[in-house]
């Protein structure tokens, strides 16, 4: 450093700053600026130490007080935030349990509604079932024989029955008209086929046991075979 | 010369070696650094007012830091510990922003 760059001032005559500082850096040094030199060493000695405490870790240099308070306010924080997440698991599972059972009265309700359909005949169903086939050349037989038949079906637990095609249902009427049986608008024409769908061995036994349909159409005079079969189509009712 | 010298190389052995403070000194340390600036501050004043005295810049110097030191001391023995040391920082930057302003209009008037 150098005296050179002092300022131009009105008062050059006085001594300036920049000089004095000159002047104290190039004297040599005495006994008092020795001592002087080993306080400033403990200043920067003691500055470093802090600059580097404080950029490792706020908290080591933090008084216990501040830690106690800063200890405290985590304490409070983390039982606020515990009760927090209990309440929040508690509102999943009221969720969880009420969505299970809206499922559950869901899937209950579907399967209420297919039966329904089922029993109404508005759906076509296929599986496996059985088909009577009655052979009344003569016109023998009345409404009162296929409605027997009909009868027994359900008895033996049908999910559905067509007679030549027509979905018999709760409303469908089979009467005597002139023309013969009448299912429903439909006039029957021999051979009858009525066709079940149901557990096949239950529905056959139900028609062939003694005494049973099968019996009385033949002492009618009419011939009637069961057959049954994997698989069974019945349309839904027109 | 040799002070600035001796500075430089309090900071650097600082950094260097790194040593460890003890725990129960720690909180008086930053007010022992503050406290030492503003003497350091004040004996540059003195410096460019022509009265620097070797003496009264040791017995500032230390007296600065442990009168600093003690009101922490007292403050976290009375349970104001933080706010005291907050008050002993104001103050002390009080006065270093006065003896900065002073040496500022020796070497620049203005």
């Amino acid at each position: 450093m150098s005296t050179a760059d002092a300022p131009d001032s009105p008062d050059a005559p006085d001594v300036t700053g920049w000089a004095i500082i000159g002047a104290a850096l190039t004297r040599r040094p005495s006994r008092g600026q020795w001592i002087v030199a080993v306080l400033l060493f403990g200043l920067g000695f003691g500055v470093a130490i802090q600059v580097r405490t404080t950029q490792q870790d706020a908290l080591s240099a933090a008084r216990t007080s501040d830690l106690v308070r800063i200890l405290d306010d985590l304490s409070a924080q983390r039982e606020r935030l515990t009760s927090e997440a209990a309440q929040l698991q508690a509102t999943i599972s009221e969720l969880e349990t009420s969505a299970d059972q809206a499922q559950v009265a869901r899937d209950a309700s579907k399967e209420q509604v297919q039966n329904l359909r089922i029993l109404a005949g508005v759906v076509p169903v296929a599986g496996p079932g059985i088909t009577l086939t009655i052979a009344d050349p003569d016109g023998v037989l009345d409404a009162g024989d296929v409605l027997d038949a009909v009868q027994e079906l359900r008895d033996a637990g049908a999910e559905a029955i067509a007679v030549d095609d027509g979905r018999v249902v709760a409303t469908t009427a089979i009467v005597d008209t002139a023309d013969g049986i009448a299912v429903g608008e439909t006039v029957l024409m021999s051979p009858i086929e009525i066709k079940a769908i149901g557990e096949p061995n239950t529905l056959a036994a139900g028609l062939s046991f003694p005494g049973g349909v099968l019996e009385s159409v033949r002492d009618a005079g009419a011939d009637g075979l069961v057959v049954e079969r994997e698989v069974v189509a019945i349309a839904a009712i027109d | 010369m040799i002070a600035l010298l001796a500075l430089v190389v309090g900071v650097v052995l600082g950094l260097l070696l790194q040593p460890t403070i003890p725990a129960g000194l720690q909180p008086y340390l930053p007010i022992a650094v503050v406290a030492a600036l503003d003497a350091v501050f004040g004996a540059s004043r003195a410096v460019l007012e022509g009265i620097f005295n070797d003496r009264v810049f040791v017995i500032s110097f230390i007296g600065n830091v442990l009168v600093a030191a003690l009101v922490v001391f007292l403050g976290d023995q009375l349970g104001v510990g933080a706010q005291l040391s907050t008050g002993v920082v104001v103050v002390f930057s009080i006065r270093i922003f006065a003896n900065a302003a002073a040496i500022r209009r020796h070497l620049f008037h203005a």
